[in-house]
């Protein structure tokens, strides 16, 4: 390209019509800067194809070959490899019995459910010591069950005395819960972090529920639980050592 | 194209020099072919002619005691709803795939590929099994899925059973919650409550006011002042469909993976 | 053919001839450049509503035809066939025009056939909308669609591909070899997948297994070989150096020729399928890195010691970022396929996050170097801001690597969660959550640089392109050797004459 001291019209930079025109077989060919000022592509170099580049792709066909090893024989058009048998997943660790004491059986599932609360109150149950109560030796879990499932459900508010120490935190609601595995929380709580040894069945977990959706939505506080709901869930107790089926909790008699 | 100066470097006259013989274009359209036709012969063609005509299993008298052919029964309006499921995009969140155990681990999912169930002696056995070719019945394409963002369905109409046990729960029949998952999926159980629900599909129903009794089709649980709320034909063929979706029945003793399989007395 | 002009130079005759190429071609590509361009923006609108509705299923939920089984195989559809395939056409168009230096005579063709596709996509995609998909993933357009777009393709490119073999002199560019596989490659791919899908009746599972199949076919076949045919071009043209190694080209093509074909399969691993298909496909996904090293040691030793090319040049800038994209495709597919991981990948968000990255990291990336060099060219003005090119390119980047690892990395840790079948399945699901709002943060960014783009090039189609001969640089054009040609410095301006 010309300098800047050329006045000729085709080198006078922006803001002018770049376009030069040109005939070009009687037709005119409108060549814009873009095309003037491109480089030819020029002829493809003869470098030799290094050898770090074979040995990564020698590092990357190992590892297809690994995976081709997992498809069982190449072109061998059965859809498992032979003698395939399937895995014994249940095996694999202990589910333990699936017929046993109503007391083990609600434990254990109250033990998945309870993982969610000890963000707060301590995978041993001891609380924090500070905003949130502990679970272990505390009144309010080994009471009565109305008291327990109360707060569980709609979650509390305002202060509360737990072990001689006051806490004043809030308790999210855990509602919405199904009767067995609210009956389940309950009993591993008070039978894992205290000594209780009596389960909370499923009859008393629903009557604790439609007791919760009776009442306006909104965390309980002491007073209330103190003077409503002070007393032992409505239900038919149910003896620890009842055999059930781990998965329906329905009586069943061991094999 | 730019005319050479005489002078040229070195390594511009050995590139001339050494420059392998382009092939012909006949001879980059051939390797082109070669290169694609070998894998698509071995991996599309000949597969999809053999799978074709898949050989029927049986079962046979000194394995299994009885001596039929094995063919999935399904009931319901498996075509139509199975194109239902597809335009409205199902497959993509679920998936209907229990793969053999070298390749995944729903086999040992509770309530995925089986049931724990009694058989006729009163033991309890469980179910479970991975896919068989037969499983898709009558299906022109077999809905795998891409995702599991939902449970997989290949036994979903088992699972509804179930649910339909649990305490608090709002449908009275599988069809009814179906449909409840269907309109509003949090509205079948108390306990569901997920911000990643399957999305409402409120064009599958369409309200109307309700005339005395109501219709038989309504769907329980969704009418309230006066309006009922009733399933379009596309939501009960994929009712329907769903609810055909059972896919743990006992298979012949040739297909039957299982380690402790037994042969019949 | 060549130029037969009998007046000037070989460089002057040279100039014409590109010239009047450009001139031939400018309706043809700057409509697929066009049309693309907004169906890319109707794609990505639609998949961040989606995204946002797997987070949040209240969002937008009375509106039926936005439900997330519709809107997103519209959005896929429409990023592969409306934004891809059209991006796609028109670099081939412009590129095998120019590699075989010769001008376009079928351009009402070409525009015409380009017209179809546009209809048969909207028709397509009304129909996904409408609840009259298909159901087969990456071919949810009703069945009466697919061969309407197949008969636009034939018509869009096979002139391009007469012109390649007429003028086939024994001496091709490695551009072309892509570009041309591409072109031979796509016809026979798009029949397979909808015949044997559509028409022929087949087992059930099989027709599952080449649909798995046909969608990394055209990835890998189609989309990877258009994108490194185009960066083929580019890097030597605005460097003006040569390719660092013929052989190595050569190993690059040919090993992405033997190894593509296979793959795609392994959506059905432990499927009743033949037991040596899903890993053969997992087999070649993991190869893929082969090609990626070759093609990415190729282009970025062509430009060892030019980097202030990369940062001042847009289509430079975006094809190396493509090639980037490029070898982060090859490395995802080699870890998300290997047995382990495989069984965990299969059906979490992995999947989704392998086609983004392929179709939006490395495909677009370097469909926009394209399109940033050839939209001057064919427009004869420079791209108005270089500041909207920017933002484009940071956007995009910045979409691109989020999704890269919320759908990728997450997918692996949501597929380690399903395979953990003793947990309840609602522990697997929730785990998506973060992955998913983070996906939908990724196309928000996606969008907003695509917006950018569009507005960019629509104002390019509108002729309001700069009017000058400095080509719009992202540097500012502070720099002593400009990578597109000598260069005017802004206070040589010289007043207008009356």
């Amino acid at each position: 390209m010309a300098n800047s001291q050329h006045t000729n019209k085709i080198d006078r930079p922006d803001l002018e019509d770049s376009t030069n025109v040109v005939e070009k077989h009687e037709k005119l060919v409108e060549i814009s800067a873009s095309q003037a000022r491109e480089n030819q592509i020029s002829e493809t170099g003869m470098e030799p194809v290094s050898l770090w580049v074979f040995l990564a792709s020698a590092i990357v066909l190992l590892i297809g070959g690994g995976v081709l090893g997992a498809g069982g024989k190449l072109f061998s058009y059965s859809p498992h490899p032979e003698g395939y048998t399937r895995p014994d997943f249940a095996s694999d660790a202990d589910t333990g019995p699936t017929i046993g004491p109503i007391l083990e059986a609600l434990t254990k599932r109250g033990k998945n459910i309870y993982a969610k609360c000890s963000g707060c109150h301590g995978s041993t149950g001891n609380g924090d010591g500070n905003q949130y109560p502990p679970l272990s030796g505390s009144e309010w879990v080994t009471g009565n069950t109305g008291r327990l499932a109360q707060i569980i459900l709609n979650g509390l508010s305002g202060p509360i005395d737990v072990a001689g120490k006051t806490y004043n935190g809030n308790m999210p609601a855990q509602a919405p819960l199904t009767a067995a595995e609210l009956a389940a929380v309950m009993t591993y709580i008070r039978n894992e972090f205290n000594d209780v040894g009596d389960v909370v069945s499923m009859e008393q977990a629903a009557s604790a529920i439609k007791v919760y959706e009776g009442r306006p939505q909104g965390a309980i506080t002491v007073k209330e639980l103190d003077a409503d709901h002070n007393q032992m869930l409505e239900g038919e107790a149910i003896d620890p050592s009842t055999s059930v089926n781990f998965e329906t909790l329905q009586p069943e008699a061991a094999e | 194209m730019k005319s050479l100066p005489m002078a040229q470097t070195m390594r511009q006259r050995n590139s001339n020099l050494q420059k392998p013989e382009s092939m012909t274009f006949k001879s980059f359209i051939v390797a082109l072919g070669l290169s694609f036709g070998i894998p698509w012969f071995l991996i599309i063609l000949v597969p999809f002619g053999k799978m074709r005509n898949l050989e029927p299993v049986y079962f046979e008298t000194e394995n299994d005691g009885k001596d039929e052919i094995y063919v999935p029964r399904r009931s319901g309006l498996i075509t139509t709803g199975s194109s239902v499921y597809g335009a409205n995009g199902c497959y993509i969140c679920h998936t209907q795939l229990i793969r053999a155990g070298y390749a995944g681990s729903e086999l040992g999912r509770a309530d995925w590929a089986g049931f724990q169930i009694k058989d006729e002696n009163g033991v309890s056995v469980n179910t479970a099994r991975e896919t068989t070719p037969f499983d898709y019945g009558d299906e022109p394409f077999a809905h795998i899925g891409l995702m599991r963002i939902g449970p997989d369905l290949t036994n979903v109409a088992g699972r509804i059973e179930k649910y339909l046990k649990e305490p608090l729960t709002k449908a009275k029949s599988p069809e009814s919650w179906l449909y409840l998952h269907l309109f509003n999926s949090s509205l079948k159980t108390k306990t569901l409550n997920n911000s990643f629900a399957c999305p409402p599909q409120p064009h599958f129903f369409k309200e109307r006011p309700l005339y005395g009794q109501g219709s038989p089709n309504a769907v329980p649980g969704l009418s309230q002042e006066g309006k009922e709320v009733l399933p379009t034909p596309e939501a009960k063929a994929l009712v329907s469909y769903l609810l055909s979706l059972r896919k743990d029945d006992a298979v012949p003793y040739s297909l039957n993976y299982s380690r402790d399989k037994k042969k019949a007395d | 053919m060549t130029s037969e002009s009998s007046t000037g130079t070989p460089d002057q005759n040279d100039l014409k001839l590109r010239a009047s190429i450009d001139r031939s071609l400018r309706h043809p590509v700057m409509f697929f450049f066009a049309s693309g361009a907004a169906w890319l923006a109707v794609a990505i609108i639609l998949g961040f509503i989606a995204s946002y509705k797997s987070h949040d299923s209240d969002f937008l939920s009375g509106i039926e035809f936005l439900n997330y089984g519709r809107a997103y195989p519209a959005h896929i559809n429409l990023l592969f066939y409306g934004w891809g395939c059209q991006a796609a056409f028109g670099l081939i168009v412009w590129l095998l025009a120019r590699l075989s230096r010769s001008e376009c005579r079928s351009t009402g063709i070409i525009l015409t056939a380009g017209h179809l596709w546009n209809f048969g996509i909207m028709a397509g995609t009304l129909s996904i909308l409408a609840g009259r998909g298909s159901g087969k993933p990456l071919m949810e357009f009703p069945p009466a669609i697919w061969p309407v777009l197949l008969l636009s393709y034939v018509f869009i490119t096979v002139w391009s591909f007469i012109q390649v073999r007429c003028s086939y002199g024994g001496k091709t560019y490695v551009g072309q070899w892509y570009l041309l596989a591409a072109v031979f490659w796509f016809p026979w791919v798009y029949l397979t997948g909808h015949l044997f899908v559509f028409v022929f009746n087949g087992h059930p599972v099989m027709a599952a297994g080449i649909n798995a199949w046909y969608k990394y076919a055209l990835i890998l076949l189609f989309f990877t070989p258009v994108a490194l045919g185009t960066a083929y071009y580019l890097v030597p043209k605005i460097t003006g150096r040569p390719i660092y190694s013929y052989s190595l080209a050569l190993y690059g093509f040919w090993a992405l020729a033997v190894i593509g074909p296979w793959a795609g399969m392994q959506k059905l691993a432990g499927a009743p399928l033949p037991q040596f298909m899903p890993y053969v496909g997992a087999t070649a996904t993991t190869l893929i890195l082969i090609p990626g090293i070759a093609v990415g040691v190729n282009l970025l030793m062509t430009l060892r010691g030019h980097q202030a090319h990369i940062v001042a040049s847009p289509s430079l800038r975006f094809t190396i970022a493509g090639i980037v994209g490029f070898l982060l495709l090859g490395l995802t597919g080699m870890a998300l396929n290997t047995p382990a991981t495989l069984k965990m990948t299969q059906f979490a968000l992995t999947g989704y996050g392998f086609e983004v990255l392929a179709v939006c990291g490395f495909f677009s990336m370097c469909a926009f170097g394209g399109i940033y060099f050839i939209v001057p060219r064919i427009t004869r003005r420079e791209w108005l801001s270089r500041r909207f090119i920017g933002w484009h390119f940071w956007l995009t980047t910045y979409g691109i690597l989020t999704v890269v690892v919320c759908s990728i990395m997450g997918g692996l840790f949501q597929g380690a969660a399903q395979e953990a079948y003793r947990s309840s399945w609602s522990d697997a699901a929730s785990l998506s959550y973060a992955y998913n709002v983070g996906t939908t943060v990724a196309w928000g960014l996606i969008a907003l640089g695509s917006f950018f783009f569009l507005v960019h090039l629509l104002l390019m189609w509108a002729r309001l392109g700069k009017r000058s001969q400095h080509p719009t640089l992202l540097d500012g054009g502070h720099h002593e050797e400009s990578p597109h040609g000598p260069d005017h410095e802004a206070e040589e301006l010289q007043p207008a004459e009356a």
